[in-house]
């Protein structure tokens, strides 16, 4: 029965709801990040060996991405 | 991490053009997902980040967050945040969720359009399990969980050497590394959020064996029993637990978890941090060893911000009293599965993510059209959509 539900309801989720979905594609924008425009701050990180990784030191003169994340 | 794919496609494009990308590691952001529990030590952090290129497939560098979460904190305590930073040292481009095909757009603008523009289909992530399987042995799903009080949020709880563990020496680097590894870690949760004179509520200890180390608990020898030592005006309905033991069950790896009731008193100091002492007997799982530990911790009556949240499995419910062990959550709709029993059924690898090889029924047939940013993946927020879509049709 609900394998039916399912079924059903998500043959209904037709075109129509594609541009609700595609506005989440600002879920990246969120609320402000305080470092937003701002300088890099002193800080540490350490990389894969757990050497010392000055962040502002290391990332200096070109432009570095830097993204979060875990494994949960 | 559920942009990964998208990411490591960019990182090709223009690593060449000089771009530098990092991942950061930092503090779980729901603890006991696929088993894995909050790191204490810049060691374990780095294991951790071991087992996410394993499960990931990564090559894009990792660093890990310092352990007092430096990063964390300054670049706004997000989960899955990204950043550009300038050659000057400015940041110059902040995004609260990472977004592969904006983060492509920023850099064409930045540097130029790519050589190359590599697919998610074009990788070869080589991904592998993040951690070994326990031996058939080591039982899992014997001890039913304890449902937590819904609401309830994670404390600071800190590890501190017990008394012969201070003369063992300690870590060079900034961290509280104990003379053996906490194989067994404590996680510690209250409601009420708020603590002050005369207020009561329940706290939940959980000590959860961390998967990076192969240990399980030993059956065959005395169970896990702790104790707490109370600052003044703190009372619990029982300053002292022993965990139950599965029948016919030499090693498993389930959590011991215990539910206690607390008040606090008119006359209180809360920095004075409760003093748990656990105690256990773990073996590893070749059988090359087995011993008895002694943990100690500080507890505090404080929000642990970096705790991150427990998802479905770590079970909560919102009738928190008189249910005792092992009963399934209540609440929701008896017909219609929630968000989170939809993902423990499909999301077989835990990620937090359904792939279109887990994806079932009409998940699988629909999946390209539910997976609106085409990361290859079905997460929280898009089941969401379908079901809140279900529900609203229902309702006609």
């Amino acid at each position: 029965m609900i394998a039916k539900l399912f079924f059903a309801s998500a043959l209904s989720l037709g075109l129509t709801l594609m541009p609700a979905f595609s506005q989440r594609g600002g879920k990246g924008s969120g609320s402000p990040l305080p470092l937003q425009g701002k300088p890099l701050p002193e800080v540490i990180a350490y990389d894969e060996s757990g050497a010392e990784f000055p962040l502002l030191q290391k990332t200096r003169d070109r432009y570095t991405v830097i993204v979060f994340g875990c494994l949960t | 991490m559920r942009n990964v794919p998208g990411l490591e496609t960019v990182y090709l494009d223009y690593k060449e053009k000089g771009v530098d990308f990092f991942y950061v590691y930092k503090s779980l952001a729901h603890p006991e997902k696929s088993g894995f529990v909050q790191p204490v030590t810049l060691e374990e952090r780095l294991s951790h980040i071991e087992a996410a290129k394993r499960q990931l497939g990564t090559e894009i560098p990792w660093l890990a967050d310092s352990m007092t979460n430096q990063l964390k904190h300054a670049f706004g305590d997000r989960n899955n945040s990204e950043f550009v930073i300038s050659p000057e040292g400015k940041v110059i481009i902040a995004r609260s969720w990472s977004s592969p095909s904006q983060l492509r757009s920023d850099l064409v603008e930045l540097v130029g359009k790519s050589e190359t523009t590599t697919a998610i289909s074009d990788l070869e992530l080589k991904i592998s399990t993040a951690i070994p399987q326990k031996p058939e042995k080591v039982a899992t799903g014997v001890i039913p969980r304890v449902e937590r009080p819904s609401g309830a949020i994670a404390l600071i709880s800190k590890s501190i050497p017990s008394s012969d563990l201070r003369e063992a020496p300690r870590s060079s680097k900034e961290t509280d590394s104990p003379s053996h590894p906490l194989y067994a870690k404590l996680r510690v949760e209250a409601t009420p959020t708020t603590f002050s004179a005369g207020s009561t509520g329940t706290l939940y200890l959980g000590f959860h064996l961390d998967p990076i180390y192969p240990v399980h608990w030993n059956n065959l020898a005395a169970p896990l029993t702790f104790t707490i030592a109370l600052p003044s005006g703190v009372t619990l309905s029982k300053a002292s637990g022993t965990a139950d033991i599965p029948e016919n069950t030499p090693a498993d790896s389930d959590p011991r978890e215990f539910l206690l009731d607390f008040e606090i008193g008119e006359e209180v100091d809360l920095n004075e941090p409760l003093n748990l002492t656990v105690n256990y007997f773990a073996c590893d799982d070749d059988d090359q060893w087995c011993k008895a530990v002694t943990q100690v911790y500080e507890i505090f009556l404080k929000t642990d911000r970096d705790a991150g949240r427990v998802q479905a499995g770590g079970k909560r419910t919102g009738n928190d009293r008189g249910k005792g062990r092992g009963q399934a959550p209540q609440g929701g709709s008896p017909q219609m599965p929630s968000i989170a029993e939809m993902m423990e059924r499909m999301d077989q690898d835990g990620n937090g993510i359904v792939s279109k090889q887990e994806a079932r029924g009409p998940f699988q047939m629909h999946f390209d059209r539910l997976d609106t940013n085409e990361d290859g993946g079905l997460d929280e927020t898009e089941l969401k959509t379908m079901q809140e879509r279900r529900q609203q049709m229902r309702r006609r």
